[in-house]
């Protein structure tokens, strides 16, 4: 058990860890993902797919530019069961406040070379005839989309389930039904220093499987979601658990993915459950419908008054979808953190990095997660600013 | 007296009680006149505008699917989803549930403003809003004005879910002992899939109406009404004509103490090449389409499949004027005799053969053969069958096939209930003689070492109480096994449910016997291994969604293939994929989520004034 068996070993085949397997592949490195369930089962499998830019996380706001660029080019290359469709999204306003905070936010977004358009009243009742006269206006940005996450995931992964992983496209394997329940960094004891590069350290990492003999990597990635802190205890990630319905197919419906101006000052509105209005037309005619947020444990129950009080949102904005028949209600847990920003970096100990707590926004930012891991375990310089995602912090503020 | 409802736009007569799917079968005198000029009078429906002289009626495609391939109901009976059609600017209503009503506005996928969900290629890449065709762009909602169905709290002591054998036997059993019910059933009347009401009845079912009386007449009966989530203590039902009002809909909470789930099974198909072509149908689905109105007069008509129902339906089917070429039962002739055996214990059953083997007379009846693949141009215009030595065509108008029944376990499931080992189907016996346990089934080319539980059904105490307490289960729900079986479980989980546990224990007997000869009939009707073969990789295994056989076949699991392929995804909910997968791959229930059956969005408002 002292020899290195592999390169690199990402735990978890969410859209995060595809990512990340995707990019270190690109820059030569050997990788092994290990997923215990179906490949992206988790929240990468239960949430919307909106690659969008949110302005309301500044220290963000480079993540989000690098990972909006990357999923342009990304998008070029997706097959069609990635379902790209670049409809773009409408935050609607339904008050005065809202429409100030409208022109506030083109301003803002404006200023950073975020392609954006304010919406009249009018204009709106062409473009979405659906929505209530009662919404006043909204801000448009044209160059939003929405993506089919699991099949994106698939594709990072050159994952074909003839075999068990395509090794001649890129160096990815990946094993399903493999889970891993410890990652314990430098057993070897030779470990070199902090700072010391891939390559140059002496140690290695473990991974010890269920049912299977540990594996020895160079490097190992927990990009878990929700069951991190299963793999390394003091990682605080908080399942935060959301609604979403999916209804039969309404083509030609609804042109964009439509939200509520309210929705960054609902779903961040401290620890009470909330719901906001966001709703996605899928290429398929059909519509999601979302969403809520609540810290609820992990159970998966389906709560009826929430799901009450959601559709009544939904209505109010869309009063034609009164009739909509919806064909299944389900939940996912968005992988949070305490302080809203993600958990990207090296962990404690040589060799283990984390890559994860993207909440609501994993599928957009993953593609710049990837780069910024990379960057950091190849020793480079960053293109993003590293430390406000440095992982170390949540278990410094616990300890 | 006769009411008028509009198809595509032209006016047509029918009788009131008829099923919107039955009417737009007659109406395009589907399928029997495709391609031959259209005449008025196909019976029951006349066409009273001059248009309908035109070669081309309405045509046979109710809806268009996901790739746009042309569709028509399979199931008869709510399961399918592919019936679907516009009724009254709300897309999506399933056709064969519901009845016409005078003025009603219904659009077929052959009306080019119908919206009823093709989507054509769906790979909307490059398309950016401002991209988008004008119709892409249509301000057309496609939905109703809210019409404002009501909300209504009700409550009682005993609910059963489900209006057939067993539930109405149930119903009749509490009445007679004062316990506050209410009987919910998806179809407009009281009756299941046995003794549906028939528009037209050939001959009167006595012991149907007789059950029906006894039990109607003394609770609460509510038709048209799906339950779409149950809990332990409530459940949340959608009713499609309130107070019997044919459209008047209504948004439904029910509190009860206990319930019954008295859900029934449906077919079970399996894929074959061909098997999406409009006129390929379940056998029950036929029957269904036939009762509530369907004219299957000067049809030729090919039965196949497997189980009891297949010369039950041939007979009544030919009875409604019919012609049926071939009736055809997968099983061996060899393979049926211990159940022929078993028949000669039981006069009822053996009278109801024999009768059944004189109105079949004439008919042309083989053993040991099954359908390879249907054929036809937008239409099912033939089929090709084999006995396993050679291959030959049926010319038919309609293929009814279906391969037995499988419980409908999804309310059950959700409630939490275990299920149980009975309703296997008896594959084994195949397998027996070649001294191995396995069956090839699937998992390419792999040996399951189990038999595949696809028909499992609830699992019951003696008193038809299941895994959860309060809930019980009686008739096919448990394990498929006969109207005799469904009725004596019936009566026994209503007594219990009643607290008259030795009245009930009185029936045990005959609910013994109805077990045992529907163990004899698992084995009779086992199905033969090459059926059980995946179908081609190119052949349709969810319908809903146009995904192959071959995109799901690689997948480790239902779950799987469903996030990678969509197969599963659809209006059905994998109803239909999902049995075929469960027979065909081994791959185990999914616990369902909510809602049990679509149901719009204003129905999960709790209260919508507050
Ligand atoms: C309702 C909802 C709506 C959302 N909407 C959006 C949106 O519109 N836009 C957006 O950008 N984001 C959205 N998100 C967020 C996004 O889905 C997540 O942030 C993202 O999917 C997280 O990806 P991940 O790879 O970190 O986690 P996951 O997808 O959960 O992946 C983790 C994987 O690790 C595996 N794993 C865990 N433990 C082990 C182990 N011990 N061994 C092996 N494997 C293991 C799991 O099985 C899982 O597959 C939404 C989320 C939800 C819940
Ligand atoms: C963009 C998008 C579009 C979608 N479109 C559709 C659509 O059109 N139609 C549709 O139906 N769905 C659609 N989905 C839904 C989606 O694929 C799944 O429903 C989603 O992954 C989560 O659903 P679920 O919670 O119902 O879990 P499922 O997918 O049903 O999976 C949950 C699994 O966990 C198992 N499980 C859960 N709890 C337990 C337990 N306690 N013990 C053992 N096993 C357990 C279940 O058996 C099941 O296999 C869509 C999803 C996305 C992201
Ligand atoms: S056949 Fe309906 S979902 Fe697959």
């Amino acid at each position: 058990m002292t020899s290195l068996t592999r390169d690199v070993v990402i735990v978890g085949s969410g859209i995060v860890g595809a990512a990340v397997a995707a990019e270190l592949a690109g820059r030569g490195r050997d990788v092994l993902v290990l997923e215990s369930g179906e490949l992206a089962g988790g929240a990468t499998a239960e949430g919307m797919g909106h690659v969008l830019f949110l302005d309301d996380h500044p220290e963000q706001s480079e993540l989000l530019r690098v990972s909006l660029e990357r999923w342009r080019s990304l998008q070029e290359e997706l097959p069609n069961d990635a379902e790209v469709d670049v409809c773009g999204t409408l935050w609607v306003a339904t008050d005065d406040e809202e429409l100030q905070g409208a022109e506030r936010k083109a301003e803002a977004l404006g200023s950073q070379g975020i392609e954006c358009e304010l919406i009249s009243p009018r204009q709106l009742r062409n473009l979405e005839p659906a929505l209530s006269s009662s919404v006043q206006g909204a801000l448009r940005l044209p160059k939003d989309s929405v993506v089919y996450p699991p099949n994106v995931a698939r594709h990072l992964l050159k994952f074909d389930t003839r075999g068990s992983g395509c090794r001649s496209a890129g160096r990815i394997e990946t094993q399903l039904g493999v889970q891993v329940v410890g990652v314990s960094a430098d057993v070897s004891g030779a470990g070199g220093g902090a700072g010391a590069r891939a390559g140059t350290r002496a140690g290695a990492v473990e991974v010890r499987l269920r049912d299977a003999p540990s594996i020895l990597a160079r490097d190992v990635v927990v990009a878990a979601g929700i069951a991190t802190p299963e793999l390394l205890p003091d990682c605080l990630v908080l399942p935060r658990k959301g609604h979403l319905a999916i209804t039969d197919r309404y083509p030609g419906l609804l042109h964009h993915q439509i939200v509520e101006l309210g929705y960054v000052k609902n779903a961040h509105a401290g620890e009470g459950d909330s719901v906001s209005f966001n709703v996605q037309p899928r290429p398929t005619g059909q519509l999601l419908l979302g969403s809520s947020r609540q810290f609820a444990g992990r159970d998966r129950f389906v709560d009826p008054s929430l799901v009450s009080r959601l559709m009544k949102r939904i209505l109010e904005f869309l009063p034609a979808l009164d009739r909509a028949r919806i064909l299944r209600i389900w939940t996912g847990f968005r992988p949070a953190t305490p302080d809203d920003r993600p958990l990207i970096g090296r962990w404690q100990g040589d060799g283990v990095w984390v890559a994860t707590g993207h909440e609501g926004l994993g599928i957009t930012t993953s593609l710049g997660t990837a780069e910024l891991l990379a960057d950091l375990m190849d020793g480079r310089s960053p293109r993003i600013q590293p430390d406000v995602f440095d992982p170390c912090r949540v278990w410094r503020a616990t300890s | 007296m006769t009411i008028r409802v509009h198809i595509d736009g032209r006016v047509h007569e029918v009788e009131p009680g008829q099923s919107v799917a039955a009417v737009v079968l007659n109406a395009a005198g589907a399928p029997r006149r495709l391609g031959v000029p259209d005449g008025p009078g196909a019976s029951g429906v006349s066409d009273v505008s001059a248009a309908a002289c035109a070669p081309d009626g309405p045509g046979v495609a109710f809806r268009r699917s996901a790739n746009g391939q042309p569709r028509g109901p399979i199931c008869g009976m709510g399961i399918c989803h592919e019936c679907r059609l516009t009724i009254d600017d709300v897309p999506h209503e399933r056709s064969c549930l519901i009845e016409c009503r005078d003025g009603m506005n219904i659009r077929t996928a052959e009306d080019p403003g119908d919206r009823n969900g093709s989507m054509g290629d769906w790979s909307a890449k490059d398309r950016s809003p401002e991209d988008r065709s004008p119709e892409d762009r249509s301000p057309e909602i496609g939905l109703r004005e809210a019409a404002g169905p009501i909300s209504a709290h009700l409550d009682t002591d005993v609910l059963i879910l489900g209006g057939g054998p067993a539930g109405l036997a149930a119903a009749a059993a509490l009445a007679d002992h004062s316990v506050e019910t209410i009987l919910i059933d998806e179809n407009p009347s009281p009756g299941g899939q046995i003794w549906r009401r028939s528009v037209r009845p050939p001959h009167q079912e006595d012991r149907a109406n007789k059950s029906i009386r006894s039990a109607i007449a003394r609770s609460t009966f509510l038709g048209s009404t799906t339950v779409w989530d149950i809990q332990p203590r409530e459940c949340r039902a959608h009713c499609g004509a309130w107070q019997g009002q044919v459209g008047r809909e209504a948004y439904l909470r029910v509190r009860f103490r206990r319930v019954l789930l008295a859900s029934g099974a449906r077919e079970r198909f399996l894929p074959f090449p061909g098997w999406t072509l409009p006129g390929v149908m379940g056998v029950g689905g036929a029957q269904a389409l036939a009762k509530s109105g369907w004219d299957v007069s000067g049809l030729r008509i090919v039965v196949a499949g497997s189980g009891p129902l297949l010369p039950a339906v041939a007979s009544s089917l030919r009875q409604r004027g019919a012609e049926i070429r071939l009736l055809a039962e997968q099983a061996s002739r060899s393979n049926l005799l211990p159940m022929a055996a078993a028949l000669l214990t039981d006069r009822t059953k053996l009278r109801q053969a024999v009768r059944l083997r004189m109105d079949l007379g004439g008919v042309r009846w083989r053993f040991g053969t099954w359908p390879v693949r249907a054929e036809g141009d937008g239409h099912v215009q033939s089929v090709v069958m084999t006995d396993g030595r050679s291959e030959w065509k049926e010319e038919c108008d309609l293929l009814a096939v279906g391969f037995g029944l499988v419980p409908n376990v999804e309310a059950a499931l959700q409630l939490g209930c275990r299920l149980s080992k009975r309703g296997l189907p008896g594959v084994r016996r195949e397998f027996r003689g070649r001294g191995q346990g396995g069956v090839h089934c699937g998992v390419q080319g792999g040996v399951h070492d189990k038999v595949p539980g696809d028909a499992a059904g609830v699992a019951v105490d003696p008193w038809q109480e299941t895994s959860v307490a309060g809930v019980y289960a009686a008739g096919e729900v448990t394990g498929v096994g006969g109207v005799d079986l469904a009725e004596a479980e019936g009566r026994i989980a209503g007594l219990a449910m009643a607290g008259e546990r030795a009245a009930a224990e009185e029936h045990f007997q005959s609910r013994a016997r109805g077990r045992a000869f529907a163990a004899a009939l698992d084995e009779a009707f086992a199905l033969r291994r090459e059926l059980l073969v995946p179908p081609d990789d190119a052949v349709t295994i969810c319908r809903c969604e146009d995904v192959a056989f071959g995109q799901v076949a690689s997948h480790e699991s239902w779950r799987a293939a469903k996030l990678a392929t969509r197969c599963g995804m659809g209006s059905c909910q994998g109803r239909v994929c999902g049995a075929a997968l469960r027979t065909l791959k081994g791959w185990i229930h999914d616990v369902p989520r909510p809602p049990l059956s679509p149901v719009p969005v204003g129905a999960w408002i709790d209260d919508p004034e507050e």
